[in-house]
């Protein structure tokens, strides 16, 4: 009996049931506290279609959190990416705004991925020297658009990806591909291998810096997907500069924390989407509760840091920087 | 034969120390190459005094700030919430300060001191990575204060903007640095910071306590950003729900240019901060009178930024690149 229930604890079963107890536990508090503003069929529904599209980028961002890598032009990429999408889609409809954000995130990743490989720079420094590149050419693709509405997807007939159920089609597209990649495929045992020892890995013969690069170019093309449900979900994209692309860098990381955090149990890109789920019920609970807006960092910060200090601790003497 | 392969590893460890010296040089050349270009791009208009004068305002805040981050990433650490940090002190200092301005400055130090504790705790009692506390901690500190600022901004007494002169502020900051210097450079704190960066194992068995001086650490550069928001107020007179924002990325930017190695170690110089942030300030207030677009300031800053990090970084105390 004990072994059924020690083998059942560490299963991937376990880890789902707690995911949901989780979800169940923060609806139930926020329904009992606002019954008529929160937790209705259909808001779960749009709390559901708002969390799919940071979880598809927090999918990509496991592939590099996982091995201890980091990188801060995600929310560059998204603005560039969305941009070049919208430019592309004024000349060819869905197959522009789609190959747009697909071909753009993903080049970027490759563009990334080779630079972090050739100058043998810490991701964290290399990619906020690239945050500071893309956030200005995203300037200057907008500065393409001369539709009179730059940034904006004026055309109703491209708005397919801003509800269902096409932004489930994409986004379950993305989760299973996602989840193929991490269990199917060398690349997620070799990144797992990576994070966790990657002297080892080395010593084993994994072409390290090879899984590092598939990496960033993995995590770049799911961005782009999320570019395309952001730019769609939007209706359009503004430029930016000075670093404001960051704060769109932390949503999908949310989530790549709860996938970290689970991954013992086997269900990392499960834990992705319900934990991002999770955070979105969260935020529109506060706001059912008449909680002013600003509050919401506060919230997001304190929910990180519990996850992360209930799942994601390190070995006692164990070196952590 | 024994004798000659003797002499070529003498020869090799001299070829290595010279090396290690020009690269220890670097970020000061690059420094000045930055003035040198960006003077004659500018016709000289950088180096008027007015325009050297306006660069300096912007730098005390990030050079104070920095040195208290200096010694995070000199143990290996990274912050990220220095900017919220600041922002929250900021508050703080604001509302102490129509009651007294020195214990105002206190309690923005107090208070700088608590979250930097904060951190630290969580880091090093939970055993997480710096990185991802400080991340949390960032969204935690930050909505705290855009919580606060809700209904508007908070001002400070109105006495404080009469500290706003050039002398007292590098004073101030002169100050902290002379303190920092001291510390780092004939204390046991300073080389415990570079023997724990170089190797907490080793550290440990050769008497170090990684534990208390990594908190330690946290809670000072806590502190030291807490008098950093009381300089940043004298400046600015109130603060709003953005104060301090996107100072974390500033600092880090700064600290790489000035040389600082990311996993901190023997190499981390204190000298980094100044050049650093030097370099910075430079090019922030440069690049607008090159390149009147804001995104084309960007590109520059970015592609320079990656240039020096490619030029000045030292592989060598970089054993795994993550």
């Amino acid at each position: 009996m004990n072994e059924t229930i020690t083998k059942f604890k560490s299963s991937k079963y376990f880890g789902i049931t707690v995911l949901v107890a989780m979800a169940v536990l923060f609806w139930g508090i926020f329904k009992i506290l606002s019954p008529s503003n929160f937790g209705s069929s259909k808001l779960l529904r749009d709390y559901l279609q708002t969390s799919i599209q940071y979880a598809v980028g927090g999918c990509g961002f496991y592939f590099i959190v996982v091995m201890g890598l980091f990188d801060f032009s995600i929310g560059a990429n998204i603005v560039l990416s969305s941009l070049v999408g919208v430019l592309l889609s004024r000349q060819f409809g869905y197959y522009g705004l789609i190959l747009g954000c697909l071909v753009c995130g993903t080049m970027i990743g490759v563009f990334n991925g080779f630079l972090y490989s050739k100058l043998r720079i810490p991701s964290m420094i290399v990619t906020v020297g690239l945050m500071l590149i893309l956030e200005s050419v995203a300037n200057y693709v907008v500065a393409f658009d001369k539709s009179g509405f730059p940034g904006k997807l004026t055309d109703a007939g491209i708005l397919a990806f801003n509800h269902a159920p096409w932004n489930y089609v994409v986004a379950i597209i993305a989760f299973l591909l996602a989840a193929f990649f991490l269990r199917y495929t060398r690349i997620g045992t070799y990144c797992n291998a990576i994070g966790s020892n990657e002297y080892v890995a080395k010593n084993m013969g994994i072409n390290v810096e090879k899984y590092k690069f598939i990496a960033f170019v993995l995590l770049h093309f799911f961005v782009g997907i999320m570019a395309l449900l952001t730019v769609s979900y939007g209706r359009g994209m503004l430029a930016v500069t000075g670093m404001s692309s960051m704060d769109r860098n932390f949503k999908p990381l949310m989530g790549t924390f709860f996938g970290v955090a689970f991954k013992k149990y086997g269900c990392p890109i499960t834990a992705i989407v319900v934990g991002e789920f999770i955070i979105t019920l969260i935020f529109n609970g506060l706001v059912a509760l008449n909680i002013p807006t600003t509050i919401n960092d506060f919230v997001t910060g304190a929910v990180l840091l519990i996850i992360v200090t209930l799942t994601n601790r390190g070995r006692v003497g164990s070196v952590v920087k | 034969m024994q004798a000659t392969s003797e002499m070529s590893e003498d020869a090799l460890q001299d070829r290595q120390r010279v090396l290690n010296k020009l690269r220890a040089l670097m970020p000061f050349f690059g420094f000045i190459a930055l003035v040198v270009v960006f003077s004659i791009l500018t016709g000289g208009k950088i180096i008027r005094f007015r325009n050297l004068k306006l660069m300096l305002s912007q730098v005390y805040v990030l050079m104070i700030a920095s040195t208290g981050v200096f010694m995070i990433m000199t143990v290996g650490g990274l912050d990220f919430s220095q900017g919220s940090i600041l922002g929250l002190a900021s508050i703080v200092f604001c509302w102490v300060s129509k009651y007294n301005i020195v214990l105002g400055i206190l309690a923005a130090i107090v208070a700088g001191a608590a979250m930097g504790a904060f951190n630290g705790l969580f880091h090093v009692r939970f055993k997480i990575a710096s990185f991802i506390v400080t991340i949390c901690t960032m969204y935690l500190f930050r909505g705290l204060c855009k919580y606060v600022t809700t209904n508007g901004p908070v001002p400070a007494s109105l006495n404080v903007l009469a500290l706003n002169q050039t002398w007292f502020k590098v004073l101030m900051t002169a100050i902290v640095l002379v303190i920092g210097y001291i510390v780092i450079h004939f204390t046991r704190v300073g080389y415990d910071l570079k023997a724990i960066g170089a190797g907490e194992t080793a550290a440990r068995f050769s008497g170090s306590r990684p534990n208390l001086v990594k908190f330690l650490v946290f809670t000072v550069s806590g502190a030291i950003t807490g008098f950093a928001s009381f300089i940043n107020v004298i400046k600015v007179g109130s603060i709003t729900g953005t104060a301090g924002s996107m100072l974390e990325t500033q600092i880090l930017i700064a600290l790489v240019l000035g040389g600082m190695p990311i996993s901190g170690g023997s190499k981390a110089r204190f000298s980094n901060i100044i050049i650093g942030t030097l370099t910075y300030s430079v090019l922030e207030k440069s690049l607008p009178m090159i390149f009147p677009v804001a995104a084309t300031q960007q590109l520059v800053k970015g592609i320079i930024f990656l240039i020096v990090v490619a030029l000045t970084i030292d592989h060598e105390a970089l054993k795994v690149i993550k």
